[in-house]
């Protein structure tokens, strides 16, 4: 094969260095019967042969690029050519963690500017090299909120407006702590959901939910009552959810070890923070927000509203949508915090001559020292992605990142401010929304779909899709993608299915 | 001359320089909420060619796998094909939409559903989820799996898993995760598990044991069968962590000898780019009994043919992560393997467990090598010096940097003192390997002979050697503006 770098002639060197005949004598302590199997996969191919082939695979996937509207946790953004040409090049790509950092300062500056770059966007004290994605870090936050409170707290409340899919990988984290995930009941009580219970088409989650559930709090609602609530992601006729702010700051009790609260949340609505964490700090409870980092470009950030954690999904910040990942988990908290967090970091230091250079930090908190005992049982980060993040930034600058924050909210409102001229769609009607708004249609939002779909419009994500209750709503993204044009034809094609 | 350092971002902020320009708003403009703005935003300011520049420079600071010797064990430092990243980069898949309609999304299901099959079929098991973002993730998600199944059997009394000493630090941390106990057993004196130590461990509170074969020390646990027997005769499972996987590729199926899930790095065997430590990407393979349990959604198709879907099995213990696993590194494993094939396979198995018993055979002439066994892909050297008592394995490992060599893993596994562990991997060819032993000969006669050398490398790097003690003193974890 090619990347075997061995001739035979080598081969037979090396043997007799080693002291053994053949290759095969190296795996004598194989039990024998099931010694080198047969692997029932096809022979080997040559790389043009490779390359058609998954060109193929490729090209079965429709394009639509310019057309589409979906959003729901990854968008269409723009990405810089210099990004990808530089993240590519070899001594980033095909460096492994910097335990050697002498040999590393590489990855370990780039790690430090997406550090620096982030504290400044979050407006938090302390940002880490990443996690895997959104979605794991809003569990990480809540499994850090949970230890922070040393299992004292054991209840994680969290809004409706949580991406339905970041409380299933929740529930997947949490199933096998003494953690309940509770949501608001409607009248503003808490309810449990438990950790096993789950939203959406895909069933249930995990059978076996080892959560206590149930216990309930001053005003809950019945579990099962809170459940279809947030199965409902909150009320459909709630637009603002601004009261829902109130209400978990009155939900939140000496069990609360946090707040999650999604900002702009799933389905795009914008909501001022700035009273919630003072109400949840006085209870001894910490605030989580998770927020969209495009968002920040225009924003004030959640560490100025008092967050204690900020969690993010950094794939707009120069990373494709690649069918779903690699993505960037954003992990932001508090230095008084920071023993508490999971993840790598990278610290400042000085060499054996006074110089400036970069380290792994903080590795106490970690696995490889702490096993058991570790904050989390994270290894890995997503350097690659953090550092498509910061070469991002760094191109942006503050007016490139204003511009497209800007860009995404003004079509996003004139897009939504068209369809709402539209016979039977309707919009949410305060205007407080970024980049993604839910539009209410006269017939089922998957009908829709499939019929733009043929037009070679994706029109955005059928809600229907996560609630059952939702099954005539579509969430519709505009970004700096979408021309005016785009947005017209999409208008256009909404109002040939609807009318 | 030592390469430069180039000052930071903020250093080399100006106000008013631009690099990326964004195209004029074409609609009308909205007012945003004042209540919601933000005052001000301190982000770098520079122009493109200064990006440019200031990235590349700080790249050269690094060693990699396509400029240096990179032997670092237990991490499977091999060769990145160019084909992967062009394959990973088509339009076709960086483009598309993770939400996007199944009947649109039929190239990447397929490519999905050929992977799971192909890693089935490469380590002998009956189902594959792709979902998992990394090794961590896998190793969390399998003993999940475990505990999912012995709570549908009623079976809740099980609380124990047992770990062998030699294993990483993520088995421990990922079995509190799960809310297990964590119980760790000796290794005999052959390096593989202590089997009377082992069977004391085997009762009915036994959830299950988490074994990584081979092991840390580059060994193949001998007694395996007699191991995951013993387990499930007390109704235990057995975790495989495959980490070590690429020492087994077309040599061993971890599924015939009793394994019942075990995770893939798909990061170390199957040659995506570790990318400074991360994405990884870490699929789970899963025996009959517990294929029910995997994460959802894998993808299905119709014993008749017909379209790909996602579907959840049937007792799924939930989702992982956003969406589908981290695409991206699926094609490239995919790519690797289908242009592999199964000799192919076969041939990076046999070579990188060849190259490891021939480092091996030379370096034990040099280094004390604790298990006279013959190894698989790594093996454990000791940082010990005859006649150098003062020089320690970091320092070794940092002289090495200034011979152009990434150092092995120190200090791992732990219970080796002095531990260098030693993974060549089937890309390097024997006259690498040779310059590896003639440049650690050279140190360890400079060991003897002008110590200092290597209490105070390196000396060729950017930076001498760097204080971790101050960085965790000071906490300096960002700039600001």
């Amino acid at each position: 094969m090619a990347y075997v770098a061995n001739t035979d002639r080598d081969r037979r060197a090396m043997l007799e260095s080693i002291g053994v005949n053949s290759v095969a004598d190296l795996f004598k302590d194989i039990p024998e019967e099931h010694r080198f199997p047969d692997l029932e996969i096809p022979p080997p191919l040559s790389e043009l042969d490779v390359t058609r082939e998954i060109e193929a695979l490729a090209e079965r996937n429709a394009r639509v690029s310019g057309m589409s509207f979906l959003g729901g946790g990854a968008w269409n953004h723009f990405i810089p050519r210099a990004v990808p040409n530089l993240a590519s090049r070899a001594e980033f790509a095909t460096a492994y963690t910097p335990y050697q950092p002498e040999a590393s300062q590489g990855t370990l500056q780039a790690m430090f500017e997406y550090q620096s770059m982030l504290c400044e966007l979050t407006g938090m004290e302390v940002v880490n090299a990443s996690h895997y994605d959104g979605a794991t870090s809003v569990a990480e936050a809540a499994l850090m909120a949970y230890n922070a409170a040393r299992g004292k707290r054991t209840r994680i409340l969290v809004s409706g407006g949580l991406h339905p899919q970041y409380r299933r990988v929740m529930q997947t984290y949490l199933q096998a702590m003494d953690v309940e995930l509770a949501a608001l009941a409607p009248g503003g009580g808490a309810g449990s959901g438990g950790a096993g219970s789950g939203a959406g088409r895909s069933g249930a989650a995990g059978g076996g939910s080892g959560a206590a559930g149930g216990t309930g709090s001053a005003g809950a609602g019945a579990p099962a009552a809170a459940e279809a609530f947030h199965a409902a992601g909150g009320s459909p006729q709630d637009p603002v959810g601004e009261a829902e702010l109130k209400q978990l700051a009155a939900a939140a009790d000496e069990n609360t070890a946090c707040v999650i609260v999604q900002n702009p949340d799933f389905f795009g609505r914008m909501r001022n923070l700035a009273d919630l964490a003072e109400e949840l700090h006085a209870k001894g409870v910490l605030l989580v927000v998770h927020t969209d980092p495009i968002y920040l470009g225009l924003a004030r950030p959640p560490g100025a509203d008092g967050a204690d954690i900020v969690t993010g999904e950094g794939q707009p910040l120069g990373i494709d949508l690649s069918f779903g990942g690699p993505y960037l988990g954003i992990f932001a908290t508090t230095r008084k915090l920071v023993r508490r967090m999971p993840g790598r970091l990278v610290g400042q230091t000085t060499d054996a001559d006074g110089n400036r250079g970069f380290v792994l930090t903080l590795n106490t908190r970690e696995q490889h020292i702490r096993r058991e005992k570790a904050t989390s049982n994270i290894c890995t980060n997503q350097g690659l992605m953090a550092l498509r993040a910061a070469i991002y930034l760094a191109l942006m600058g503050p007016v490139g990142l204003r511009e497209v924050a800007s860009l995404c909210y003004h079509k996003s409102h004139y897009a939504a401010a068209e369809i709402d001229k539209l016979k039977g769609c309707a919009v949410p009607d305060d205007n407080r929304f970024f980049k993604e708004f839910v539009v209410e249609l006269p017939r089922s939002a998957s009908e829709v779909v499939s019929e733009l779909t043929q037009q070679g419009i994706s029109p955005g994500l059928d809600l229907g899709r996560y609630f059952e209750p939702r099954r005539n709503q579509l969430l519709v993204a505009v970004t700096e993608m979408n021309t005016r044009d785009d947005i017209d034809a999409l208008v256009t094609a909404l109002e040939s299915v609807t009318q | 001359m030592k390469k430069p350092i180039p000052a930071l971002l903020y250093e080399q902020s100006e106000p008013g320089r631009r690099a990326a320009i964004m195209p004029e708003c074409d609609v009308p403009e909205s007012a945003f909420p004042e209540d919601l703005a933000r005052d001000e935003l301190k982000l770098p300011e520079l122009s493109e060619p200064g990006v440019v520049r200031y990235f590349t420079q700080i790249s050269q600071l690094n060693f990699s796998i396509d400029t240096n010797f990179y032997p670092l064990g237990s991490c499977t430092m091999k060769y990145n094909p160019k084909v992967n990243e062009a394959m990973a980069a088509l339009p076709g898949f960086v483009g598309h939409h993770p939400l996007q309609e199944e009947s649109l999304s039929q190239g990447s299901l397929e490519l999905m559903y050929r992977l799971q099959q192909q890693l089935a079929a490469v380590a002998g098991f009956h189902g594959v989820a792709l979902q998992p973002a990394a090794g961590a993730q896998g190793e969390f998600t399998g003993i999940m799996m475990i505990r999912a199944y012995h709570e549908s059997r009623g079976d809740t009394d099980r609380r124990k898993v047992l770990i062998p000493d030699s294993a990483h630090g993520t088995n421990p941390a990922t079995v509190t995760m799960a809310g297990y106990e964590p119980v760790e057993i000796p290794s005999d004196e052959n390096g593989n598990v202590d089997l009377s130590a082992f069977e004391q461990g085997c009762d009915e509170t036994l959830a299950a044991l988490m074994i990584t074969n081979p092991n840390t020390l580059g060994l193949f646990e001998e007694q395996i069968e007699e191991v995951t027997r013993l387990v499930h005769e007390c109704g235990g499972l057995v975790y495989g962590d495959g980490a070590n996987m690429n020492a087994l590729l077309g040599t061993l199926r971890p599924g015939d000898v009793g394994i019942d899930v075990m995770h893939f790095n798909l990061h170390k065997t199957f040659s995506t780019p570790h990318g400074g430590g991360g994405p990884g990407a870490g699929p789970v393979a899963a025996a009959e009994v517990l294929t029910p349990f995997l994460p959802g959604p894998i993808v299905a198709r119709d014993e008749d043919g017909g379209p790909y879907y996602f579907a959840d099995p049937p007792q799924t213990i939930g989702r992982l992560k956003l969406f589908n696993g981290n695409f991206g590194m699926l094609v490239r494993a995919f790519t690797y393997i289908l242009m592999h094939g199964d000799s192919g396979i076969r041939e990076l198995g046999e070579n990188a467990v060849l190259n490891a018993n021939y480092l091996k055979s030379r370096i034990e002439k040099l280094l004390p090598v604790k298990f006279k066994r013959g190894c698989m892909h790594e093996f454990v050297a000791s940082g010990k010096i005859q006649g150098a008592d003062d020089v320690h394995t970091m320092d070794i490992a940092k002289r090495l940097l200034d011979y152009g060599m990434h150092a092995p893993t120190v200090y791992f596994p732990l219970i080796v003192k002095e531990a260098l562990m030693i993974e060549p991997t089937e890309s390097e060819n024997k006259r690498t390997l040779d310059a590896f032993v003639e440049v650690l000969e050279t140190i360890i006669n400079e060991a003897r002979e002008t110590p200092e050398l290597l209490h105070n490398a390196p000396h060729e790097m950017p930076l001498r050697r760097l204080d971790e003690v101050k960085a965790v003193k000071d906490l300096v974890l960002c700039m600001r503006g």
